[in-house]
């Protein structure tokens, strides 16, 4: 069980690292490029720990990958309630959609190769 | 003086041959087939309220060795207590002095009508490493087969498998992963049975199915090596639904993929130590195919590689590929 969640999080903190490092690409945040990847790592760790656990509970696939969807959303929507200090706009779509996309990402690599771990570790 | 018309004939025929149970605690509900040595009835057990299967001794056994030889049969299937294969529930003696032993009734068809069915290839895979660990738990307590064909194998409604017709299995004394050394042999003088040659009392199996070695008569030399060559075979018969050409590596037959012929050409290797070590290293190399890993019977190309790893990682490229696409059309649309 510990090593589903581990899984799950350490997937999630190196998708959510390279999520945020993507924002190197976007000249006006290129200043602020640590704190994005830090805070991008941070809500990713969380939506796989939440993944890790459900998945312990949980066997089949289709529903971790779906929990993972919802999780990277609802937390990825969080995020973008905060607008742009700059211009005070909000980028919901930008950072809602690839944080999904990270959260079924987390959801079906746990479920997929995080019970093959743990049972090989086992 | 009238004369019996055919049926008739066949009729008294089947009811001299049909055993007296008197003695025994079954009754008798029909025959369901015959081999060359015994007769298999279907039997009601009151006493238990379930129906088994009757083995029956039914040619002259003067000397007596075919009766020791159906009493081997059933205490070696006795020691076998696995799913794969069919549980034996007692052994006696008929008042007319033939050995009989009651064993679980099987239905469901056997291994080549199931093999003719639109069973997918997985499903085919997943019996096979049915039968594979049936065997390779005889192994383990000292048995050979040596007589493994889909003829032998029943697959149940449920999808169990049951190797079934342990009439030519050989105990071994230190496990059939071993060189055989003293053995127990369940042969002795055998009379001919279909699709089974025979000779001298010493080569028993089927043609196709039967090891270079076992062939050659060479009963010191059989060990759960001879077994795998047959397991080949039977492997073989699933995918290509025909048994394998004698004496040369198997053809390639439609559908059938390339790693899996070569998995058959090494279980059907002419010379022992080309073959699987044992049934078990057989197994993991099938539950390799089917978890998509590298078979290890088979040197794959780099294009053959790369759409394995595909077929294996579909669901994760695409969801990587899902994001790299989102993310970079973020990113082309916010620069614009």
């Amino acid at each position: 069980m510990k090593k589903k969640i581990g899984f799950a999080v350490l997937v999630g903190a190196i998708l959510g690292a390279f999520d945020g490092m993507t924002a190197w690409f976007e000249p006006s945040v290129r200043d602020q490029i640590g704190t994005i990847v830090m805070l991008s790592s941070l809500k990713s760790v969380i939506a796989g720990l939440l993944i890790g656990i459900f998945a312990s509970y949980v066997q089949k696939r289709a529903a971790i990958a779906i929990f993972g969807l919802v999780v990277g959303l609802v937390l990825a929507y969080l995020v973008a309630m905060s607008p742009d200090p700059k211009t005070g706009e909000h980028y919901y779509a930008q950072i809602m959609v690839p944080g999904a996309i990270v959260g079924l990402l987390v959801g079906y690599a746990t479920a997929r190769y995080g019970g093959n771990i743990a049972a090989s570790a086992a | 003086m009238s004369w019996l018309s055919d049926d008739a004939l066949v009729r008294l025929r089947s009811a001299a041959s049909a055993p007296d149970l008197s003695c025994t605690r079954y009754r008798l509900l029909g025959e369901i087939g015959r081999g060359g040595m015994c007769t298999v009835f279907l039997a009601d057990d009151p006493s238990l309220g379930r129906r088994v299967a009757l083995k029956v001794l039914d040619v002259p056994d003067p000397s007596g060795d075919l009766s020791i030889r159906l009493t081997r049969e059933a205490s070696i299937l006795a020691r076998l207590e696995h799913p794969g294969i069919a549980p034996v529930h007692d052994v006696g003696r008929l008042p007319d002095g033939r050995v009989f032993y009651a064993m679980k009734f099987v239905e469901g068809p056997r291994l080549d009508a199931f093999a003719a069915s639109k069973a997918t290839l997985p499903e085919r895979l997943r019996v096979f490493q049915r039968i594979v660990e049936a065997v390779a738990f005889a192994h383990d307590r000292g048995v050979l087969h040596r007589d493994l064909k889909p003829e032998n194998i029943m697959v149940g409604p449920f999808g169990e498998v049951l190797v079934m017709d342990w009439g030519l299995a050989k105990a071994v004394e230190h496990g059939a992963t071993a060189v055989a050394g003293a053995s127990s042999e369940a042969s002795g003088p055998t009379p001919p049975e279909e699709g089974r040659h025979t000779g001298h009392g010493a080569v028993l199996g089927t043609r196709g199915y039967m090891a270079p070695e076992q062939e050659r008569g060479e009963v010191e030399n059989l060990d759960a090596r001879s077994d795998v060559y047959a397991l080949g075979a039977v492997l073989y018969f699933l995918l290509a639904l025909k048994p394998p050409p004698g004496g040369g590596p198997p053809a390639p037959a439609d559908g059938v993929p390339r790693p899996l012929l070569a998995v058959c050409a090494k279980a059907l290797a002419r010379e022992r130590n080309d073959r699987y070590a044992d049934a078990l290293a057989l197994d993991v190399e099938i539950a390799r195919y089917l978890d998509g890993r590298r078979v290890e019977a088979y040197s794959e190309g780099p294009l053959q590689l790369a759409a394995r790893l595909y077929s294996r990682h579909k669901a994760a490229i695409w969801l990587i590929v899902a994001y790299l696409v989102v993310r970079g059309s973020i990113l082309f649309f916010a620069g614009r």
